[in-house]
């Protein structure tokens, strides 16, 4: 069973398509980049994977449950994947480790000791032990995006779903937050990453899609990728970015 | 000089009366207003016009002429009030309004993002709602909601024409027995609510400061 299966979908917001037939199988333990220019769809699949959106046609699977099944429940679905976000979209009323222990305690239903202790063990998997009193507004960009990742890690998804994660960030401490996802990708967490690191991408990704217009114009493991892209669209775009 | 004396233990009723209709119409108008303003910014639209009607006519009506439909008006459908439940009706009714805008408008400025990372988490709607959206969004509601509160307290003042006996009302019995005394007694009314509303807008400007 793929950890995630995307099969002819389609997506349009008013008359604007923005995804015209999209299929794309990621195997558990892989980590997928998605990379394109800028409204060519990409953030739109990461949406439609946890019905953020919802799309028109197609079918879309995650770890043997049908996300366009709509017997299916949000919440089952959503504790099987985790999203990270552009902006972080930390809950700035909450300390840290209450950003953490939220999504455990509210929708697991774990006790407050039992969140509280994995909440802490996340913290310091992503280098923030002593940052977990700390509001979002005291912190810097790079660890509340940490911090966000491990709230998402928090749920032990089966997917974990990165939305530009790092396109928000001074570009010096990227890496402080590629460093944590190089490391989940180490530890064969399976993640999908739309994102503009192509040096990440080249290192960590098992296989790198480019998407344009709404299309998967090009997918290959990252070697080949880079090395000998095959469409002129491609070709035209890593010019561009390298 | 005598006859203003007299009257200021009736003033001072009068303005226990002013604090008890303003105070349980402050209530009555943050619950009306919290219920209504959260429905109205989780509605769809079409369930939403009902209450977006009620805000938008209750915005729209003047205070006191409400007073008198709900006092004069509705006893000719069987409907009695006394003049005390008529006068906080009203009130609560019209700064409810009000405060629904106040509630519904922090709601909304609350940014999407917040929403959506609390659904991606799986936290349901009334989840978000309580445990994400709503404690962000009461910091912003409270400068206004202060700032509402010192316009109820000033427009109790209207109860006096329903015969509310509150610090106006006292007043203007008074006067009338002693029309002589309308100066000191009108200055001293129009200082008892400056001195009652001034800390409420001091407070409102100060957390305006401090929450911005």
């Amino acid at each position: 069973m793929s950890a995630l299966e995307l099969k002819n979908v389609r997506k349009a917001f008013g008359k604007n398509e923005v995804l015209k037939d999209i299929s794309l199988g990621v195997e558990r333990g892989d980590v997928c980049c998605i990379i394109g220019p800028s409204g060519s769809g990409k953030s739109t699949i990461l949406r439609a994977i946890n019905r953020l959106v919802l799309i028109d046609a197609g079918t879309i699977v995650v770890d043997g449950l049908s996300v366009t099944d709509p017997t299916v429940r949000d919440v089952d679905l959503r504790r099987k994947v985790g999203m990270v976000f552009q902006q972080f979209n930390l809950f700035p009323h909450m300390t840290a480790q209450e950003n953490v222990t939220l999504g455990p305690r509210k929708v697991l239903n774990l006790p407050k000791d039992e969140a509280d202790e994995r909440a802490v063990k996340l913290l310091a998997k992503v280098g923030l032990a002593d940052k977990a009193a700390s509001r979002p507004a005291q912190l810097s960009g790079g660890q509340q995006q940490r911090v966000a990742i491990a709230r998402a890690l928090a749920m032990e998804p089966a997917l974990m779903l990165f939305d530009e994660a790092t396109s928000a960030l001074d570009p010096e401490i990227t890496g402080e937050v590629l460093a944590v996802m190089k490391q989940l990708a180490a530890e064969h967490t399976t993640m999908v990453c739309v994102t503009h690191e192509m040096g990440f991408a080249r290192e960590v990704a098992t296989d790198v899609v480019f998407m344009d217009g709404g299309l998967i114009v090009e997918s290959a493991p990252p070697d080949e990728f880079f090395g000998a892209p095959k469409m002129e669209r491609t070709k035209s775009f890593l010019s561009k970015v390298l | 000089m005598s006859s203003y004396l007299g009257a200021l233990p009736a003033l001072v009723r009068g303005l226990g009366t002013t604090f008890a209709v303003a105070l349980a119409s402050m209530v009555l108008a943050v619950t009306f207003g919290f219920i209504a303003g959260t429905l109205r910014s989780t509605l769809p639209r079409a369930l939403d016009l009902p209450l977006l009607g009620l805000v938008e006519f209750l915005r729209g009506i003047p205070l006191l002429v409400l007073m008198y439909f709900l006092f004069f008006g509705l006893p000719q459908l069987g409907i009695h009030t006394t003049n005390n439940v008529a006068a906080v009706a009203s009130l609560a009714l019209y700064a409810g309004a009000l405060g629904s805008e106040i509630v519904r408008g922090a709601i909304v400025s609350i940014p999407a993002g917040q929403t959506e990372a609390a659904a991606a988490l799986g936290l349901n709607t009334f989840s978000i709602l309580r445990l994400v959206v709503i404690p962000q969004a009461v910091r912003r509601m409270l400068p206004p909601f202060v700032a509402l509160f010192a316009l109820i307290v000033e427009s109790s003042s209207l109860a006096a024409l329903i015969d509310v006996t509150d610090l106006l009302q006292a007043a203007r019995q008074n006067v009338e027995r002693d029309p002589d005394i309308a100066l000191p007694i009108y200055l001293t009314v129009l200082v008892a609510y400056f001195i009652v509303n001034y800390p409420v807008s001091l407070a409102s400007q100060r957390l305006e400061k401090k929450l911005a």
